[in-house]
Parts: structure tokens; sequence; C-alpha cells
């Protein structure tokens, strides 16, 4: 028992670090706001500092543990590494950012338990384990939303609730079929499920398809994304951020989980499987069309950078997701790698988002942007490196990312891929025009007003390596490619 | 250093570009006009300086080029020349590899020249001047890039880096509907582009087991391997024969898809149309050259006749089209669309004098619309507007200018004596063979070309001064060429006389090459 929780370890410093909290704030002088938020900032900032130590030292452990409910693995440990960076850049930013920096203890006992969720959800080797990484994720997320009363958070966070209360059972629902099927919650029992026949293929079809109601909440897929626009909308800047990439990560966790458990060995060859007899990959490429179409054709018509955001990155969702197709490491690998520029790059703009923000008066109107580029030269550029990064144009890592995830779709053709790589090209396309619009804003149009935009140097200086890395990576990315390359392995 | 060529040509514009972005993003607020302007001044000079060592190095390659050495696969490179060969991302095969063979020994020539005009030409601009000058010179390197690019993700990194700087440079410095015209060129481009890249991928991945490669000249000893396998029931070679040269074919530009260019030269500043006229739209035929002649052999027989069909439909419908236009830039816009129709047309006849005619079309056009562009931003600088209508009788005001764009005009209708004549004449005489339909269709069409050329021509320059014109927008006191707008005409003028009448000096260089292209696509 001891040494199973020898490699817990990295949760539970995050666990400690929640009691710490709640601890001390016990004893701290209710008026003394500042105290008490400076105390929440540390222990959050030396929790995540010391879970990311550990999983690093460990990262090449492969076990399971409590009965076989969670796999350490490296697949597992990189994600982890993932939440937790990004956990780490948004506790600077909440503490930051003119829009969370007033938020008390509490707020950061949410964000390291949403931490928890997601990688219980990034380790779950057992439906259940998904099922309760998942709520765990989201009851935070539904608080972190409306945490600031003022604005569209509250609204916001009704419609998140209900939302994902309706996928969440719609999962469990589509969870508990299978278990009738199978008699087992474990992945690896639904891997060696033998009993496929024509009579239960149905059953299986309508339990997959439930199950991605759940999926496709979490990461934002049509047609379960209604809630992300306007969360994103409503939440303060710096959790949107922070529920752009990390929760996004999380469901891509589970779903390559749930997908690939089992299906692909450590030399990368697909091996019989029960989900392999049910046409879930048509499933899953016309979830990915529709998404990359309502991502990219919505966002075209947003003057809200934050909701043009969002659907951006229902768009790079669907990206993702129609790699999700192809059952092989390169498609896990790409996906990895993708997450990881998308990291620097969506953060990176929700930062820059917020600073315009709080120069205007908290709108986040495109015409906030106008003349950005003479006001601000190097805010500018670099928001600039984001948009292009994000389009997808060298030499930013936004295409070295775009030209893994194409090339997981075409190492092995069928019609299915190359109709979703070439959907993907005609999206590609069409977010150029939104992206654009931004950098139209900045440099093409003169300002109205003679505002300035300027903000402090700690936000400088990260947006700063935010955008060498962005470069960096889109030059030479050998080094992360092949440490993620390495650790794809089932 | 004479091994390190090719790159030195590339990166110092485009370190010099970005130190230059450098400059402009962290150089605090204007202090002083004074101290701000000097910096400027000194900007263009720097820019001058670096374009011109560009093309000193173009230069130098032109010497160290040995055209006795021709395309054989079984050389070492293929007997491609100044070879530089570096790992680049080892895990995905992708490698630092440049070279040159007759073909782009041109283009580069071209790129240096034109370049080095272009930033004559920008002297005047006044907005902006670093951020200008640093994405010009990225531009200038991407350029440079592509035709040295010998393997296809680099060659791919460097096609598509060109896409951000004229972005700018279109949407930020051009006419009142740059920003229309900048983003339907993004977007137009872009989307050719990402075909493309789906393209490579597909060629990466289909090679055998073992060997994937984004090495041109490997793919091109795998020629057969592609032609033999299939996808998705296709043939392999023809689907992305298809996708590339969609890609190619939006740059070109290639009817229908030329839609973006009239709006890019009509908004771009003076210096960027002579720069997307000179060599950005050869990058769209070099590119079939390079890739799709090499690699797909078959497919490319199989689609000659569709490419000429195309051609003639460019050539034909430019013409018309650039005949209809009221203002100059767009009839010379139009002109560029039909001019690049003669070079589809000579590419797709399959012999070694139509694709000498071809290639000596390409380097002959760059010059002759730079001169063209260079002529009507000349005008407009003075005129403000560009109405053909609104001229008349130039000629007797600026005789000088008016001399120099009886040379161009004439070069671009293809008269004796200037370069167009010898390329037409032979993209007319080698496709003959293959081609007589389409031949007899462009030929004919020549006389379009004549009709809108000296059309244009006499409204512009000759006739009475139209009085009424004259005196709303000043013609009376309008000064003759400066030494700056000579130092930019001359020399192109005296380029496309002395390949007109000497072509030796550039068809030397490449017709060994294109011969051997010639042989090994028809074989």
């Amino acid at each position: 028992m001891a040494s199973y929780m020898m490699n817990y370890i990295p949760e539970l410093i995050l666990i400690i670090g929640i009691a710490l909290m709640v601890l001390f704030s016990l004893f701290i002088d209710n008026n003394d706001e500042n105290k008490e938020r400076l105390l929440a900032i540390s222990i959050s900032t030396m929790a995540i500092v010391g879970s990311i130590f550990v999983l690093i030292m460990n990262s090449n452990k492969h076990v399971e543990i409590f009965s076989n409910f969670l796999t350490i693995d490296p697949l597992a440990t990189i994600f982890k590494i993932l939440f937790l960076s990004v956990a780490l850049v948004s506790v600077w930013f909440f503490a930051r950012s003119k829009e969370t920096n007033q938020f008390a203890l509490d707020f950061y006992v949410q964000v390291l338990t949403v931490l928890i969720g997601m990688m219980l959800m990034a380790s779950a080797n057992n439906m259940l384990g998904l099922y309760l990484g998942l709520e765990m994720v989201s009851i935070p997320s539904y608080l972190m939303t409306g945490w600031k009363r003022s604005n569209n958070g509250p609204e916001a966070a009704i419609k998140y609730t209900i939302y994902g209360g309706a996928a969440s059972g719609v999962m469990i629902f589509g969870m508990s079929l299978i278990y009738g099927l199978v008699g087992n919650l474990s992945l690896s029992s639904i891997a060696n499920y033998t009993h496929f026949n024509s009579s239960n293929k149905a059953l299986w079809i309508i339990s997959i398809l439930f199950l991605f109601a759940g999926f496709g909440y979490k990461v934002a897929a049509a047609p379960f994304h209604h809630w992300s626009p306007d969360v994103y909308q409503g939440a303060t800047t710096p959790v949107t951020a922070f529920f752009s990439v990390a929760p996004k990560a999380a469901g891509f966790a589970m779903i390559i989980r749930f997908f690939y458990k089992n299906t692909i060995t450590t030399s990368g060859e697909t091996v019989t499987h029960v989900l392999n007899q049910v046409p879930w990959t048509l499933l899953v490429a016309i979830i990915a069309v529709i998404t990359m179409f309502i991502g990219n054709l919505s966002a075209i018509k947003q003057t809200s950078l934050k909701r043009m955001l969002a659907y951006s990155s229902i768009a790079h969702a669907g990206y993702m997701i129609s790699v999700i197709t192809v059952s092989s490491k390169m498609a896990i690998t790409s996906i990895l790698f993708y997450l990881v520029i998308y990291l620097f790059m969506n953060i990176g703009a929700f930062i820059i988002v917020s600073i315009v923000m709080e120069n205007n008066n908290g709108s986040d109107d495109i015409k906030h942007f106008n003349g950005f580029g003479s006001k601000n030269a190097l805010l500018a550029i670099i928001m600039a490196f984001f948009m292009f990064s994000l389009m997808g144009v060298p030499p930013f890592a936004g295409f070295i990312g775009k030209v893994y995830l194409f090339t997981a779709l075409l190492e092995n053709i069928t019609a299915i891929t190359v109709t979703l790589a070439v959907i993907a090209i005609i999206n590609s396309a069409i977010s150029v025009y939104y992206y654009a619009r931004v950098i139209k804003a900045m440099y093409l149009t003169e300002s109205t007003n003679d505002s300035t935009i300027d903000t402090t140097i700690d936000f400088k200086s990260i947006l700063f390596i935010f955008a060498i890395i962005i470069f960096v990576l889109g030059v030479y990315w050998a080094p992360l490619f092949n440490l993620l390359n390495k650790a794809v392995v089932m | 250093m004479s091994s390190y060529i090719l790159s030195l040509m590339t990166f110092i514009p485009l370190f010099a570009g970005i130190i230059i972005a450098s400059l402009a993003i962290f150089s605090k607020k204007k202090e002083s006009e004074e101290e701000q302007d000097s910096l400027d001044g000194l900007i263009k000079w720097i820019a001058l300086g670096v374009t011109l060592i560009s093309f000193g190095f173009a230069i130098w390659a032109y010497f160290k080029y040995d055209p006795t050495k021709v395309f054989d696969l079984n050389a070492k490179n293929a007997n491609m020349q100044l070879t530089e060969h570096y790992y680049w991302i080892r895990s995905f095969h992708i490698t630092y590899y440049v070279g040159i063979d007759g073909l782009s020994v041109l283009m580069l020539l071209l790129t240096g020249f034109v370049s080095v005009v272009g930033v004559l030409a920008s002297w005047n601009i006044k907005k902006k001047v670093k951020g200008y000058y640093a994405l010009y010179l990225i531009l200038i390197a991407a350029m440079y890039g592509v035709f040295i690019a010998l393997d296809f993700f680099l060659f791919y990194v460097f096609w598509e880096l060109m896409l951000l700087p004229m972005y700018f440079l279109i949407g930020i410095w051009g006419g009142p509907r740059k920003e229309y015209a900048a983003i339907k060129f993004f977007i137009y481009t872009l989307i050719g582009s990402l075909f493309m890249l789906l393209a490579i991928i597909a060629l990466y991945y289909n090679l055998p087991a073992g060997q994937h490669t984004f090495n041109i000249i490997d793919m091109i000893k795998h020629a057969d391997h592609y032609a033999s396998i299939k996808i998705l029931g296709l043939p392999f070679d023809k689907v992305v024969w298809l996708a590339l040269f969609f890609g190619f074919a939006v740059k070109i530009p290639m009817f229908p898809f030329h839609t973006w260019l009239p709006d890019a030269h009509v908004q771009a500043p003076t210096p960027i149309s002579i720069i997307l006229a000179g060599v950005l739209l050869k990058m769209g035929t070099y590119g079939i050259l390079r890739v799709n002649y090499t690699i797909f052999p078959h497919a490319t027989m199989w689609a000659a006749t569709g490419i000429a069909v195309f051609g003639v439909i460019n050539i034909v419908y430019g013409a018309m089209v650039a005949m209809a236009q009221r203002d100059l830039k767009k009839m010379i816009a139009y002109s560029s669309v039909s001019h690049m129709g003669y070079v589809m047309l000579g590419m797709a006849g399959m012999t070694a004098a139509a694709m000498n005619g071809a290639v000596l079309q390409m380097f002959s056009h760059g010059i002759i619309t730079a001169m063209l562009f260079m002529l009507v931003g000349v005008i407009y600088e003075r005129a403000h507007h560009r109405v053909i209508d609104n001229f008349g009788g130039i000629a007797q005001l600026m005789p000088i200018y008016a001399a120099f764009a009886g040379i161009a005009w004439f070069a671009a209708l293809g008269l004796p004596g200037f370069s167009g004549f010898i390329a037409e004449a032979l993209v007319f005489l080698g496709s003959f063979k293959n081609l007589q339909p389409y031949v007899i269709i462009a030929a004919l069409s020549v006389i379009l070309t004549a009709g809108y050329m000296l059309w244009s021509y006499q409204r512009v320059f000759f006739g009475p001064i139209k009085e009424d014109m004259a005196a709303k927008y000043h013609y009376r006191s309008f000064k003759d060429l400066s030494i700056r707008e000579l130092i930019i005409l001359a020399p192109l003028a005296i380029t496309a006389i002395i390949v007109g009448f000497y072509p030796k000096i550039v068809l030397s260089m490449m017709d060994g090459t294109l011969s051997a292209l010639v042989n090994y696509v028809t074989k």
C-alpha cells in the first residue's frame, strides 16, 4: 500500500496544499485579505512546482495503482505536467490581473481541486475514475466561472452547470450501458471484450455515442459546445485562459485513454479491440467536421475578442479531434504536441486581451485593438506572433503543430482521413480571416482615441518568453517532439 | 566562403530584416523628429546595401555556376551546384538542403536585380520606415530561399514566409482598398499552399518504408514508384500533381485563380508591385518546373495539354481584360496575367526551345513589368491618379519619361529587339510541334497585346494636352525623371535590350538544364 502511495505523491502534494490553505485560513486574521491571498498564492505555487518536480523525477514510471484503478505512465505524466504548467502560469495570472487579483484564498482551493480532477482524468484506467475526474473538474469550474459577481459570470456559470450536468448525465448513462455489456468498468476489460456480435452492436454504438456527450462537452466539441462562448466571455479573462487550455487537454487525455487503451502497442501497431468493430471513427470524423466549421464560421462575426477566441478554441479542438480518428502513435504525439503549442499561443493571446481590457475599462471589443501597433510595438508584435501561430503559418510553432496533425492524418491514407485533412485545410483558410482581423486592427487601422496600452514588466517578460517559445518551436522543435514521442507508450 | 554563397545570399537580408524590426519595436518613442529621420535615412542605405550584397552573391553564383553540368540523377546531388546539406529535424527527415541549377541561377539574378530596384523605388516612403524595410528584407530573403531550396519542407517554409511581409506591405503602405487587397492575397495564396502542404506530406509518407524524406532530389529518384502507386483507387501521381499544381497556379496566377492579382497590384505601393510582378509570380511557374515536372514526369505529360489550355486562356483573357481597363496600373496587372500565359504555354510545349522560351519569358517579364510598374509609379507620384483617359500629351511635358515608357511599352508587346520578343518567339516556335492550335490562338492574340499597349500609350503620351485635366492635376508643373528614377529605369531598359539582342547571355545558362529536363520528362 505504501508503495502505491509513493506513486500518488504528485496528487498528494496538491491535496496537502489544499488542506494547508484551508487550515491556515482559520488562523489568519479575517480582515487581512492581502496576507491571506499571499499565503494562498504561495502555497498553490509551491504545491504545483513540487508536484511538477516529483512528476519529472518519476517520468519513466509505468505502473498501475489502487487495484488497476489508475495508470501511472509517461503519457499520463506528460499530460499532468501540461496541466500543472498551465496552472502555474494561471496562478501568476490570477494574482496579477486586475480582474482577479482580489480573489481570496478559497478561489485557489478550487484551482488545485480542478488540477487533481484533471490528473485523475489523465490517469484513470476505469470509467468510474474518468467520470469522477470529469466531475471533479467541472464542479469547481462552475464556481470559478461565476466567481466575480459583477459581470456576466453568474449567468455563464448557470449555463455551464446546466450543460455540464446534462452532458455528464448522458455520459454516465452510456457508461452504465457499457457496464451492462462488459460487466466491469475497467478500460482493460472493455478492451478485452470478446462477445461482440451483431446483436449487441447497436447497443455499443449507442453507448459510445452517449459517452461522447461527456467527452465532447469537456473539449467543447460541436454539438456540445454551446456553453463555451458564454463561459469564456462571462468568466474573468485569467479564468478563461485557464479553461481554454487545461480542461480541454484533460478532455483529450480522457479520450485518448478511452479509445486507445490497449489498442496501440509499444511499437505503434494497432491490435484488435472491441472499439475497432464499432464504426466510431466515422462518428468522430463527423463530430470533428462539425466542430471545425462551427468554430471557424462563428468566430468570423465576433467583435468580442474573448468570444472570438472561444470559437477559435472550438475550431482548434476540431483539428485535434479529427486526428483521433487515426489510431496511431503519431496521432497521439501530434495531439500532445499541438496541445503544448496551443498552451503558449492561446494563453498568451488571452494575457494580451486582458491587458487591452484593463486599459479600456474592461471591454474586449476588437476596436480597442485599433492602432495597437503604434501604441505599444512590443505587445502588438507579440500578439501578432500568437495570431500567426494560431493561423498556422511558418515560421511559428502553430504551423508545425498543424503539420504534425496533417502528418498523422495522412500517414495511412483512407477516404475519411483525406476528407478530414482537406476540410481542416479549408478551415485553416477560413480562420485566417478572423485572426487577420486582429492583425488588421493592430496595424492597418488607425486608433480613434489616444489612450495608451501598457503593462508591468512581469506581464511583458512572460509574454516575451511565450513569443520566443512560439518562434523557437516553429524553427527547431525536434527536442520537444522527441520528448513527447517517447512518452507515447501505452 | 564560396561554399556558403547561397546561404549568405538568403540569410543576410533575413537577419538584417530581423534586426531592423527589433530596432522598430524596441526603439523609444520619437524623442525628436530629426533624430528619427536620420536613423530612417540610414536604414534606407542599409537596406540598399544589403540587397546589393545579396545581388552580388547572386552574380557570384552566376559566375560560379557551371552550365555544362546538367541535371543527372546518377550524379552526386543530381548535378545541383553550390549545394549545402545539413540536418535540421532528424526525426522527421527534414534537412537544410540548398543548391542551384540553370533555372534557379537565373531566378536568383532576377530576384537580386529586382530587389535592388525595389529599394530604390521605395526611397520616398515616409511612413514607418523601419517597419517597411524590415518587412521588405524578410520578403527578399524568403524569395531567395524559395529559389535555392531543394528540401521540400524548407521550400514550403520559405514559400509561406513570404506571405506575412507581403500582407503587411500591401496592407499598411497600400492604396485606399489596401485591407481588402491584402487579406484577399493572403487567403488565396494560403489556400493554394495548404493544398501543397498536404501533397508534400503525402509524398513523404508514400515513399518506401525507411526511405521517408523531404529531399526533392531523392523524391525524384522515386518518380517511378510514385507513378505506380494508387491513392484511394486513383493514381497517386496525378492526384498529388494536381494538388501541387493548384498551389503553384494561384501564385502564377492562372485563370480562374487570378482575381487576387489586380487587387493586390492596384493597392500595393509601387515597389511592392515591382516585387510582386517581377519575382513573386515567377515562383509559381518555377515551382511547377522544379517539383511537378521532376517528381511526376508521367503526370506532367498527362497534364501538358491542360497547362497549355489554361496558358492560352490566360493569354487571351488577360489581354482582353487589360484592354478594357481605365486604370493604368490595373491594365498592367492584367497584362501580367496575359504574359504569364506565355510561360505556361511554353512549359507545356515539351521541347527544349519552348522551355527556354518559357523561362526566358519569366526573366524578361520580370524585368519589363518591373519597369512598367515603376513608370506607372512615377506618373502616379506626380498626378495622384492613374486614369488613362485623363492623361494626354504627357510626351510633350516629360520627354525622357515618355522615351523610357516607349521602351517598356514596346518591350512588353514583344517588339523585336527586346527580350520579350525572343521569349515569345521561342515559345511559339518550340510549342508549335506539339500544340499547334494553341500556338495559333496565342500568336494571334499578340495582336490584342499590341492593341492595348499601343492604345494606352497613345492615350497617355500623345495627342494634345487636355487643358482641363492639366489644370486639375497640374500637369504643367510636372518635372521629368529625377536622377533616382533614371538610375532605376536605365538598367532595366538596358537589360531588356541586351537580352533582346544577345539572348545567349541568358540562354547559355539555362539551356543545358532545361534540355535535360525536357528529355527527362518526355522520355
